[in-house]
């Protein structure tokens, strides 16, 4: 049923990373807190104890960016029924969130428990969700993880923002991704406040490509030296595949919470630039509906009237446009531009007229 | 490249790996059985042909791009899919000054003055024929009987036949059994006679996602019904359809000249109403038309209104999106930082129709 | 040797440029019409020219003295009539051309008296400039038209008749290149190949309406 919404398939290249451990960096130096409930069992702790280990321990979720506490709060005070570990990777190569479920089930899952008991959810409604067209992989993803029961979640990409929607505003869930449950464990079990974050090192350019636990603020040019380097990269990615930022100085731009993957290219595909010629790939990979083509004509002539007739302020900047198009066009960077100046020259406007 | 040796590019970092190279060069293996078919039928003739046309429309297009002042790209395959069309649509006893011609018109006048590859606002092919039809319209228009060996250079003296569209155009009943019109075994323009040819080529398109099925589905469709509707043969409703969809170049022309992608509309629902329109305006050529099979001139006429098709199911799609009067998507930049992402919350009746496939 | 100022110096530079860079039919876009539909051949194209040439530069001479006399409203009428009337002496100088030269151009050849330079131009630009002006302006005009149409018939004839100036030259013709869509084709090319030639020559681009009493205000 989920194919008839549009998208792509895409390859998820997730090998080997996926299969190898999660590596850490600098393993050691964590940063304790002083724990108030540390003589306590994780299992038996109080949902206002379980409240207060997450802001204690400074943990933020790496899916969108909000701290832990806020988000258990805000969970406790709407009423969730069902509590959801996200471990969806649906873009081509970054698997740290599933690299985390696969291979630290058990503690998943009492960060589960952990958080059903602090939201006030059924604990027999909490799941693992994992995107379900992984299949080039060589490591089998259970039925069920520790006990906890794997939601398979399917559809073409967009996945996991399609996932997160749903999460969040439909059914009446809490969903946290897997990096930030696993320090709620840490700081529950050890008292360690979050100083690290998982990242997917990978790329032809890399020498031993892998899932990484890295100091949050260690510059990237020092992952990618751990890692090793097999050849001059001529593209560095932060980010995800499809949605990630090309790095101009590997030295400067540091790993944050929210960087998920670290891609080394050994050639960039920017030098590849055919003619549109109307195909309409794009238009159909669009999972919005839009009229990417157009779209992107309408972009490079500056065409404002066109560009808002045509529902520019829809495009979610997940580049599946771009993907599919066989003259390697950048559409989606263009259109999602476009938009975001169109919606910028607005906010002026509006500032203009209340100043007024 | 910047100091670092690093190249910045935008998201998304990785691509599928079709090419307009594979895209076009799907065209011309999909053309090559019907070459191949063509010398079966009538020698070595229709090879050479073929191979004038490729060349004189290849050359042609290099020649323009050096004078637009571009860089050559050896990869545009665009002018020989062109090349390789315009000879299927003729006899294969046609003179070889006439191919040449008409592929001159086709990326002299059609392709080059508007802009080049990915421009053009006709079909070239259909317009190199339609010139070469409107010069030479005893040479282009008689078709020698098949299973003849032609000469294959100079002028090929052939015994000619009477083709199935001449005889619908005449009033008079085609001379040939339905299932040779299939295999093939008919006069008719040099690629469209072979039916279970096109059909296979045309299914492997499809596969490949070099063409839709909607502009020739909708397009055969109404030709079918219009046949039923106004049959120009006595018999029954199948033979009447069947002659009309075998004879002349209306499936060779649905497969591969109506679904080119530069002149044809992008949104699905658009491709079929163009679909549709073209089959009628096709038919009405035939019925009344000067020519036994006038759908070259249908398909120029449709390609001028094919963005106007795009327009109007644009703004169908626009009041369907905003139906609801939601509120704007706040999206953060392709990134490594995500900050909250909000969606529309979407009513549930309208999520199908929203992003269904259909529209 | 008379010294020519600076003024006419730059006028008669502008003329020239009137006949080839300014070109009326390719470059300002005027007297259109005729041009494609009707220059079929090489007869054709000079039967339109001495007719354009006929009908035109008397109208162009007048103006100043029109728009002096005769209020706004009836000035056009005035100089279509003038031009109508020159129509006769056209065509009696066409006539000789060939016996068939009024079948072949049909309407196209009356028509020319209302063409953009008799309606348009002539209010709009003629009124304001001198007696010399005028003349050189029609003189290049009509040189120019003549080169257009003399190019543009003589390549149809040539290449979808086989024939020039009514003498079978070649065998093989294309017969669709009598139709108008060709000659819009070959006019367009013709366009783009002045315009490449201005760019090489570094000529200055004309604006035909400019300088006229609507921009001086």
């Amino acid at each position: 049923m989920l194919y008839f919404i549009p998208g792509i398939v895409l390859e998820q290249r997730k090998e080997p990373m996926l299969s190898r451990d999660m590596a850490v960096m600098k393993p050691d130096a964590p940063r304790t807190f002083s724990n108030p409930f540390k003589e306590i069992l994780p299992r038996e702790l109080r949902p206002e104890e379980i409240t207060e280990l997450a802001r204690l321990a400074d943990i933020i979720d790496e899916s969108d960016g909000r701290s832990l506490y806020e988000k258990l709060i805000e969970a406790d005070k709407r009423g969730v029924e069902a509590v959801i570990a996200d471990a969806i990777d649906d873009e081509p190569y970054i698997s740290s969130q599933l690299n985390i479920a696969l291979h630290e089930p058990e503690k998943i899952a009492l960060a589960l428990e952990l958080c059903a008991k602090a939201a006030h959810a059924d604990l027999s409604k909490t799941r693992v969700a994992v995107y379900r067209h992984v299949l080039d992989i060589t490591i089998r993803i259970p039925k069920k993880l520790a006990g906890v029961e794997v939601m398979r979640f399917g559809g073409r990409y967009p996945a996991e923002m399609r996932a997160y929607h749903k999460f969040q505003k439909e059914k009446k869930t809490f969903s946290a991704g897997t990096g930030a449950l696993l320090h709620l464990v840490r700081a529950a079990e050890r008292g360690i406040a979050q100083t690290t974050c998982f990242v997917t090192v990978a790329g032809d350019a890399v020498a031993n490509p892998r899932n990484l636990e890295v100091p949050v603020g260690t510059p990237v040019s020092e992952v990618l030296r751990f890692c090793g380097l097999a050849a001059d990269p001529e593209a560095v990615i932060v980010g995800g595949s499809m949605t990630g930022r090309s790095v101009s100085d590997p030295e400067e731009e540091k790993v944050g919470v929210m960087t998920r993957g670290i891609l080394a290219f050994r050639e960039s595909h920017k030098s590849l630039g055919y003619i549109c010629i109307g195909c309409g790939r794009c238009d159909h990979a669009c999972p919005e509906g839009l009229s990417a083509s157009q779209l992107r004509r309408f972009a490079e002539f500056g065409r404002k009237d066109l560009l808002e007739l045509y529902d520019v302020d829809r495009c979610i900047g997940c580049g599946a446009c771009s993907y599919v198009c066989p003259s390697k066009l950048d559409i989606g960077s263009a259109i999602f531009a476009a938009k975001r100046s169109l919606a910028a020259e607005k906010v002026l406007s509006e500032k203009g007229g209340a100043a007024e | 490249m910047n100091e670092h040796g690093l190249i910045l590019q935008n998201a998304p970092h990785v691509r599928a790996s079709e090419s307009l190279f594979t895209v076009m060069a799907d065209m011309v293996v999909a053309l090559t059985p019907l070459y191949l078919i063509a010398w079966f039928y009538y020698g070595p003739r229709a090879l050479l042909l073929g191979l004038t046309g490729a060349a004189t429309a290849w050359a042609l297009d290099l020649l323009g791009v050096l004078v637009c002042g571009r860089r050559p790209d050896l990869r545009d395959l665009s002018a020989a899919v062109t090349g390789l069309l315009i000879p299927l649509l003729m006899p294969a006893s046609v003179p070889y000054y006439i191919i040449v011609a008409a592929c001159t018109i086709a990326i002299l006048a059609v392709k080059f003055p508007f802009g080049g590859t990915g421009n053009n606002l006709f079909n070239p092919a259909a317009v190199g024929f339609a010139f070469a039809a409107i010069c030479w319209p005893g040479q282009v228009f008689s078709y020698p009987a098949p299973m003849q060996q032609l000469a294959v250079v100079g002028e090929a003296v052939a015994k000619t036949a009477v083709s199935p569209a001449h005889s619908l155009m005449r009033g008079a009943i085609p001379g040939l059994d339905l299932f040779d019109m299939i295999l093939g075994n008919a006069s008719g323009p040099m690629g469209a006679t072979n039916i279970l040819v096109i059909l296979a080529c045309g299914l492997y398109l499809w596969v490949r996602r070099t063409i839709g099925w909607r502009t020739p589905a909708s397009f055969l469709l109404v030709c079918g019904l219009m046949a039923t509707a106004w049959p120009r043969s006595p018999f029954g409703v199948f033979d009447s359809v069947g002659w009309e969809l075998c004879s002349g170049m209306l499936l060779f022309g649905a497969v591969f000249m109506m679904t080119e992608p530069v002149t044809s509309p992008k949104r699905d629902f658009a491709k079929l109403l163009y679909g549709a329109a073209a089959g009628v305006v096709a038919m009405l050529f035939r019925y009344f038309g000067g020519f036994e099979d006038g759908f070259v001139f249908a398909l120029i006429l449709m390609n001028v209104s094919a963005p106007l098709f795009d327009r109007v199911c644009e703004h169908l799609l626009h009041k369907i999106r905003r139906g609801a009067l939601l509120p704007e998507k706040k999206l953060p930049a392709s990134g490594a930082e995500r900050p909250p992402r909000e969606k529309k919350p979407k009513p549930g009746l309208k999520k199908k129709t929203e992003t269904g496939v259909g529209v | 040797m008379k010294k020519m100022n600076a003024a006419t110096a730059s006028l008669l530079q502008e003329s020239l440029g009137k006949i080839l860079f300014s070109n009326p039919v390719l470059v300002g876009g005027m007297v259109m019409g005729e041009i494609v539909i009707g220059a079929t051949s090489l007869q054709n194209a000079v039967a339109l020219s001495i007719t354009f040439a006929i009908v035109t530069i008397p109208v162009l001479l007048l103006a100043p003295l029109v728009a002096h006399f005769v209020p706004k409203t009836w000035r056009i009428l005035c100089y279509a009539l003038v031009s109508m009337s020159m129509l006769f002496t056209a065509q009696a100088a066409v006539a000789p051309i060939s016996p068939t030269i009024f079948d072949s151009l049909g309407i196209y050849l009356p028509l020319l008296a209302l063409n953009t330079v008799v309606v348009a131009y002539s209010r709009l630009i003629s009124e304001e400039k001198s007696a010399v002006f005028n003349l050189l302006d029609g003189v290049c005009f009509s040189l120019g038209f003549l080169i257009v149409a003399a190019l543009i018939g003589g390549a149809r004839e040539l290449l979808g008749n086989g024939s020039l100036w009514g003498y079978a030259i070649l065998q093989r013709k294309a017969s669709a290149l009598a139709l108008p869509f060709s000659g819009f084709l070959i006019a367009g090319f013709l366009a783009a190949g002045i315009e490449g030639l201005r760019i090489l020559f570094h000529a200055k681009p004309y604006e035909h309406f400019s300088g006229g009493k609507e921009d001086q205000k």
